[in-house]
């Protein structure tokens, strides 16, 4: 015989997150400075407010690295060139903000207690809402990027190929 | 990954590091062990013996006279980046060890360990040739002094000899009217620059140097200070490169000259 556990309510829950960035890009060397970072969250019920806000920092930090620094590269003979954290480059405390978190709390309808999951909308947001405030930045100069991560180097080639 | 398997000498004195490291071809000297021990690690570096010198009273001592300073090669980054090397003006050499790497690097890295691992990006194989710091080596034929511009001839490449071991960096004290610009671009604090340039300007002397070209630095002093000259110099850089390096030098110069 089997038994198992069917929760009352067993479909997923989907959170909302909207991410806003303000950089400043540094267009002689290409650097990109994060100026300010809001997120605003519906994570519908937090039971633990504080284990929410720890989940979107980490995966906002994440969501920096995709966005600036993270990048699986191979030279020509196929040796992988990011093989250790001083080629592969993870974003560290100085390259993180302290985002500003706002919370909606709408009760999901489908789970027991009105919440949701939270994981992922913290590491999902970064890459569109800094590509935007870099190409905002750099619309005035006609140049738009269109590759993560976005690096000095490709800042700069963009530049010089205008 | 663990390092493969090696000795492990500490030696009372200069002396005794000299000769063991002469006596095995295969032996490399280790000073604070920052880009050694990394280089260990992946087995970059497999050397058969390690001559531990950074505890060596030879390579530990400061002096100070009228017109520079002596640091000992074994000098921390940290212990420069403290203060507790004198100032030879505008507190420039304090300035330069507090942008290496970050703390813990600095806590162990020495001043000597550095230059003898040749990295182009290093701080000190940028800035010390603008300064017009030379090197005391001490080996089996005696002991030389020579400019540290001729002393770091490539990427991981110097003129050290087998045996050879640096004991002190000699660094001129800036004339009264001296400029200084050190400008790097790093894509994280603590990252190696993948770009960097430094100006020295002052008593009718201009000189400025371009590191970071994955080879030795490039010198450039008098009239040869100039964006013009740097970009025919830096002709075999790709456009980003040779572009962030130009930018940096401009900034250098214009620090220089503020």
């Amino acid at each position: 015989m089997t038994a198992g556990y069917k929760p009352l309510r067993d479909s997923g829950t989907f959170s909302y997150a909207a991410h806003a960035a303000v950089v400043s890009v540094d267009t002689e060397l290409g650097e990109v400075r994060i100026l300010d970072y809001v997120i605003c969250e519906d994570g519908g019920t937090l039971v633990n407010p504080q284990i929410v806000d720890g989940q979107v920092i980490g995966g906002t930090a994440q969501g920096i690295g995709t966005a600036l620094y993270e990048a699986m590269a191979y030279d020509a003979a196929g040796q992988p060139l990011g093989s250790t954290l001083a080629d592969y480059l993870l974003p560290g405390a100085s390259e993180v903000p302290s985002p500003r978190i706002l919370h909606m709390q709408t009760p999901s309808p489908l789970s027991q207690f009105g919440q949701k999951g939270i994981g992922e909308g913290g590491a999902i947001g970064p890459p569109a809402a800094l590509a935007n405030a870099v190409n905002d930045a750099l619309a005035p100069l006609g140049v738009e990027i269109t590759e993560l991560p976005i690096t000095p180097q490709r800042i700069v080639a963009a530049l010089l190929a205008r | 990954m663990k390092a493969a398997a090696f000795d492990l000498v500490r030696p009372a004195s200069l002396a005794d590091a000299i000769a063991a490291l002469a006596a095995e071809p295969d032996a490399r000297p280790l000073a604070g062990g920052q880009s050694l021990g990394p280089m260990l690690n992946l087995r970059l570096a497999q050397p058969r013996l390690l001559v531990q010198v950074a505890h060596l009273p030879e390579l530990a001592g400061i002096a100070v006279d009228a017109d520079g300073v002596t640091i000992g090669a074994g000098v921390t980054h940290a212990a420069i980046a403290d203060g507790r090397v004198p100032d030879i003006g505008s507190g420039v050499l304090a300035r330069i060890a507090e942008g290496i790497a970050y703390r813990a690097v600095r806590n162990r890295g020495t001043i000597g360990g550095s230059l003898c691992h040749a990295d182009p990006a290093a701080d000190w194989v940028c800035t010390l040739p603008a300064l017009g710091a030379s090197v005391t080596l001490q080996g089996p034929q005696g002991v030389r002094e020579l400019p540290v511009a001729d002393f770091v001839q490539g990427a991981f490449r110097t003129v050290l000899l087998p045996g050879e071991i640096m004991r002190a960096v000699r660094v001129p004290r800036l004339v009264e009217d001296a400029g200084w610009g050190y400008e790097k671009a790093c894509r994280k604090p603590g990252d190696f620059a993948h770009a960097m340039a430094a100006v020295l300007i002052g008593g009718g002397m201009r000189r400025a140097v371009i590191g970071a070209r994955g080879t030795r630095p490039l010198l450039l002093e008098g009239d040869a200070v100039s964006i013009e000259h740097a970009e025919a110099a830096l002709h075999d850089l790709d456009a980003v490169h040779r572009h962030m390096q130009l930018v940096l030098l401009r900034r250098a110069l214009a620090k220089a000259q503020a």
